[in-house]
């Protein structure tokens, strides 16, 4: 499969978890994928671990927000880049970018003061993307509208 | 692995999530180009003296750091200069001096601030070989002893993170 060129930041969209659009730094130096929300509450649905997930997608802007529910495959300890280490929700992900999907783990952490609202790790990445650290949104660019509902 | 290898307790609730409509992305391209593709580990050489460390190459950094022992700031000629040892896996040691470009603010998870010096020094990846700012870190744990950011990285390389250990430092001469 042909690898696609992309640049350390892109809009990518996760469609399994109602996300249409959102702008990732794609990290070469992170393993794990992590997604920045400002709320996760675990909860059961037949037995099954679940969370309920709040994001606000578009740094800067607290008024737009998504939410999503989202079956806990595990749960892990993870060290962010400055060693500090945290328990995470591990979730699937489907990757989205320009036409190449992919799933993937994406953990979550609700440090809601972080730039980018989401990182894409190596794991995430292997086999598919090509990082080239001098360009920026090569796939994909941040829609103008983005359609969502509310209530 | 098992999923859960500690159980723990979820609250009996129902979710309060609300399903948002979901809007395609616009279309992919692929470019190819002549850069350099490397992996996300690499031997990379510091200075000009053929001394090579592991770097992971980190797209999501603006700038390069590095693993310095003994920083011990002086004063040369009325200019702050900082001096270091950096050690390879083999557990020799380098001394390097360089003068005190400026200093680094690195926002810390407990709140509080943390100041880096900031050098220049030389590395070298395959043939290239380049000047940058690398920032000094004094870190106890550390998988790799250099972080090579994009300000190295690029318009001369691209990187996979499928691949590692692809070129040797090649830079004698400059």
């Amino acid at each position: 499969m042909d690898k696609l060129l992309v640049g350390w930041r892109e809009w990518l969209s996760l469609p399994n978890l109602n996300i249409a659009a959102i702008k990732a730094k794609i990290d070469t130096g992170a393993r794990t994928s992590s997604l920045h929300a400002f709320s996760v509450e675990p909860y059961l649905a037949r037995g099954a671990p679940m969370v309920c997930v709040k994001v606000h997608p578009y740094q800067n802007n607290t008024r737009y927000e998504i939410s999503f529910d989202a079956e806990v495959v595990d749960r892990r300890w993870v060290s962010d880049s400055g060693g500090h280490k945290e328990k995470r929700y591990v979730i699937m992900a489907t990757m989205t970018l320009g036409h190449h999907s992919w799933g993937s783990e994406l953990t979550l952490t609700n440090r809601d003061t972080m730039k980018f609202r989401m990182l894409l790790g190596r794991t995430a990445m292997d086999g598919h993307l090509l990082v080239d650290p001098a360009a920026s949104y090569l796939v994909g660019k941040r829609p103008r509208r983005v359609k969502h509902k509310v209530g | 692995m098992t999923a859960f290898a500690r159980p723990f307790r979820f609250p009996q609730a129902v979710s309060a999530c609300v399903l948002a409509a979901f809007v395609g992305m616009a279309s992919a391209q692929t470019k190819t180009d002549a850069r350099h593709v490397i992996g996300w580990v690499e031997k990379v050489g510091v200075t000009q003296r053929n001394f090579v460390l592991d770097g992971k190459m980190d797209t999501g950094a603006d700038n390069s750091s590095l693993h310095a022992l003994q920083q011990e700031v002086f004063e040369r000629e009325g200019a702050p200069w900082v001096r270091f040892q950096v050690q390879n896996p083999e557990g020799q040691t380098l001394s390097i001096e360089q003068p005190v470009v400026k200093t680094a603010r690195i926002k810390r998870h407990d709140g509080g601030m943390e100041q880096r010096w900031v050098i220049q020094l030389g590395l070298c990846i395959g043939r290239q070989y380049k000047v940058v700012d690398v920032n000094l870190v004094s870190r106890d744990r550390y998988t790799y002893p250099l972080l090579v950011g994009r300000s190295f990285l690029q318009r001369d390389f691209i990187v996979d993170s499928s691949l590692r250990y692809t070129v040797e430092p090649a830079c004698d001469g400059k």
